[in-house]
């Protein structure tokens, strides 16, 4: 019963927060800048991210967490207007609704198109954040039991399974991962402060900045490809009819079930550290053919298959937040810039966000709620006006975009290490992302690698060497590991053994 | 399926990059020599098994390097933006303006090294603008609104100290 009172009442703290003052505005400037960015075809929230960075670190913590949520919760919302209004999917997450949501605007259905989506964005997320609360009890338990060399598995198993799960191949995975360890390491070592890694750099000796690696391995390839590409739509479409907007309200009603499903899908890949918001878009869509008796009106316009992505991809976001504040360990690409973000900020993640923190978490777990709520009225609103942004050109916003990215890598340690540190992530992030090596792995080394070594560095100390052998905790975890990295090897294995690989391969 | 030089650029670049993590690592290992134990733990682990998995990959990509050739990942590592534009068949016939982007971006960090980032950032922008051929108002308005979003939201109102210019520290001021 208490377990029960201390949950509801974090609960009603944390929900109760975001209506505050200045917490309010400061989630509104984050939804407003999400909504734009991610109307914008080619950009998404990562930019809008990074144009908020340099402000995120000059404020409170608190105002800085929802802010960046906000446009969290919302660049996945906002992308279904261009998705189903002009075929355009804003980002890759919206490529599903546009499927069957532009067959839909066709035929004079966008309002219901949209609505449908909007709806479906709002019981996803509210059905992820009951889940979780279901599963909160049993989960603080668990980490309860945790210590040490507990959490140093734990920290591992994240990256393994990030590692293995992103990309094509795991050893890419793991490769990268492996780098970000060693660059997290470089600097001072824990317990004993002995410099490593430096050589006669000071600026190292503090470790590598962050944010200006973070930065460039994500945000410089996005818009130098922006630039490339100089993505124009045609504006002749602009002109699509919106109504029907109560009945996409009838429709999520009536699907209740498929939002159900989806919306667990979401959570469970939300929290399956490497498996994107894609993955969840392109499972409940999956899940909407199957399940529906007419499969081959599929792409053609039906509704079903504007509700399940947009649940799927609204339902992973809430689902992504637990395993990045209570282990360190990010769900997704944007989780991962938040949480270098938030671990400057303040945050450290850990079993305290689930214990005497936990009403910052659902203060977090809220903002995405009200995030989508607030983004959806504004969108209905507001479409009429905000699919103009879709024309926005390439080349007026590549400059701005660049200028505020160099600013906010300055901001990490005033200094110019931080703009070459900056300029060399951004061309091996280039290089990455189009070789196709995974770069979400790197980035959670370089968190991890931080959180891991003290844990190592105290478990040996406490345990030497016996802790892997005598807890049973740890050992599950290590065979969770080796489920994680022969994985791969075991889907590659069956898929040949298939029928269709066998006929495929005559 | 990708085209033979695609192929061929990929699977270079591939073992460029796992050369230069095997490389790391063996530096790495190289400089745990001269460390205390109790600070080497963990990177003796890092290191050890980078060398390990990167001898897998490589074993893995003798064999049947076909199997890592130009097709679209499993994971959602770009879900963020249009996954259409990943892969190396995706830049092929834009080398050059690759390479004019990077430009742009090295001159802004050199500039903003030289001059700070007062006078680079509103100088870029203005110059980027009128580059791409668009209108003078949009690329001057557009310098005009960071040069006042540096000078008094960063600088006057955070109270944000940027690093001193270099010509400045060179010539004095």
């Amino acid at each position: 019963m208490d377990e029960i009172l201390f949950i509801a009442g974090a609960f009603v703290n944390g929900f109760y927060k975001v209506f505050t003052w200045p917490v309010f505005p400061m989630m509104m400037i984050g939804i407003v800048a999400g909504m734009i960015v991610g109307l914008i075809p080619g950009l998404g929230g990562l930019i809008a991210h990074i144009l908020l960075i340099p402000f995120a670190l000059q404020m409170d913590p608190l105002n800085a967490y929802v802010m960046l949520l906000g446009v969290y919760a919302v660049t996945t919302q906002t992308d279904s207007i261009p998705a189903v209004l002009l075929g355009v999917p804003g980002t890759a997450a919206a490529l599903a609704t546009s499927l069957d949501g532009y067959p839909m605007a066709k035929r004079g259905e966008a309002g219901r198109a949209l609505c449908a989506s909007y709806y479906a964005s709002i019981l996803g997320t509210f059905v992820a954040t009951a889940i979780f609360i279901l599963f909160l009890p049993g989960l603080r338990a668990l980490v309860n039991n945790f210590s040490s060399p507990e959490f140093f598995m734990l920290v591992m198993l994240g990256l393994v399974m990030a590692s293995s799960l992103s990309g094509k191949s795991a050893a890419r995975g793991l490769l990268m991962g492996g780098l970000g360890l060693m660059i997290s390491m470089i600097g001072q070592a824990p317990g004993t402060g002995d410099t490593r890694f430096a050589g006669p750099f000071l600026y190292l000796w503090e470790g590598m900045p962050l944010i200006p690696i973070v930065l460039g391995l994500f945000a410089v390839p996005e818009v130098v490809d922006l630039a490339i590409r100089n993505t124009t739509i045609a504006s002749s479409q602009v002109g699509r009819k919106v109504s029907g907007l109560w009945v996409g309200f009838v429709d999520c009603a009536r699907n209740w079930w498929l939002v159900v499903k989806c919306s667990v899908v979401g959570v469970v890949t939300g929290f399956i550290p490497g498996l994107g918001g894609a993955v969840a878009e392109w499972m409940s869509y999956a899940i909407a053919v199957a399940s529906d008796k007419n499969p081959d009106s599929f792409g053609k316009g039906n509704v079903r298959g504007v509700i399940a992505p947009e649940t799927g991809t609204a339902s992973h976001k809430p689902g992504a937040i637990i395993p990045t504040v209570a282990f360190g360990i990010p769900g997704n690409n944007a989780m991962a810039v938040l949480l270098v973000v938030f671990v400057i900020i303040g945050l450290r993640p850990g079993p305290e966000m689930l214990d005497t923190q936990l009403d910052l978490t659902f203060t977090m777990v809220s903002v995405v709620i009200v995030g989508n709520i607030v983004a959806a009225l504004l969108a209905l609103v507001l479409q009429r006006w905000l699919v103009m942004l879709c024309f926005i050109r390439a080349n007026l916003l590549v400059p701005f975009i660049l200028a505020a990215m160099i600013v906010g890598a300055t901001f990490a340690r005033l200094s110019f290490g931080d703009i070459m540190v900056f300029l060399a992530a951004g061309t091996l992030g280039y290089v990455f992302k189009h070789a196709d090596w995974p770069r979400v792995p790197l980035v959670m080394g370089l968190i991890m690698g931080r959180i891991a070594e003290p844990y190592l560095f105290s478990t040996v100390d406490r345990y030497n060497y016996e802790w892997l052998y005598t807890r049973p905790i740890v050992v599950v975890l290590i065979i969770f590991i080796c489920m994680a990295l022969a994985a791969p090897y075991y889907r590659r294995w069956r898929n040949k053994g298939a029928p269709g690989a066998r006929i495929r391969g005559s | 399926m990708a085209d033979p030089e695609t192929i061929r650029v990929s699977r270079t670049i591939d073992w460029i990059l796992v050369a230069l993590f095997v490389a790391t690592s063996v530096l790495f290992i190289s400089l745990l020599l001269d460390l205390p134990p109790r600070a080497t733990i963990f990177p003796w682990f890092v290191s050890v098994t980078m060398v390990l998995v990167a001898l897998v990959y490589s074993a893995g990509n003798l064999r049947n390097p076909a199997r890592w050739d130009d097709k679209p990942a499993e994971g959602g590592d770009d879900e963020e933006t249009a996954a259409a534009a990943i892969g190396i068949a995706a830049l092929k016939g834009r080398g050059r303006e690759i390479f004019r982007m990077f430009a742009a971006v090295y001159i802004l960090g050199g500039a903003i090294m030289l001059v700070g980032h007062l006078v680079a950032v509103p100088l870029f922008i203005l110059a980027y603008v009128l580059y791409r051929r668009e209108s003078w108002v949009l690329a001057a308005g557009g310098a005009a609104v960071f040069f006042l979003v540096i000078q008094f939201v960063f600088i006057e109102g955070m109270d944000i100290v940027f690093p001193e210019p270099m010509l400045l520290r060179w010539f004095g001021g």
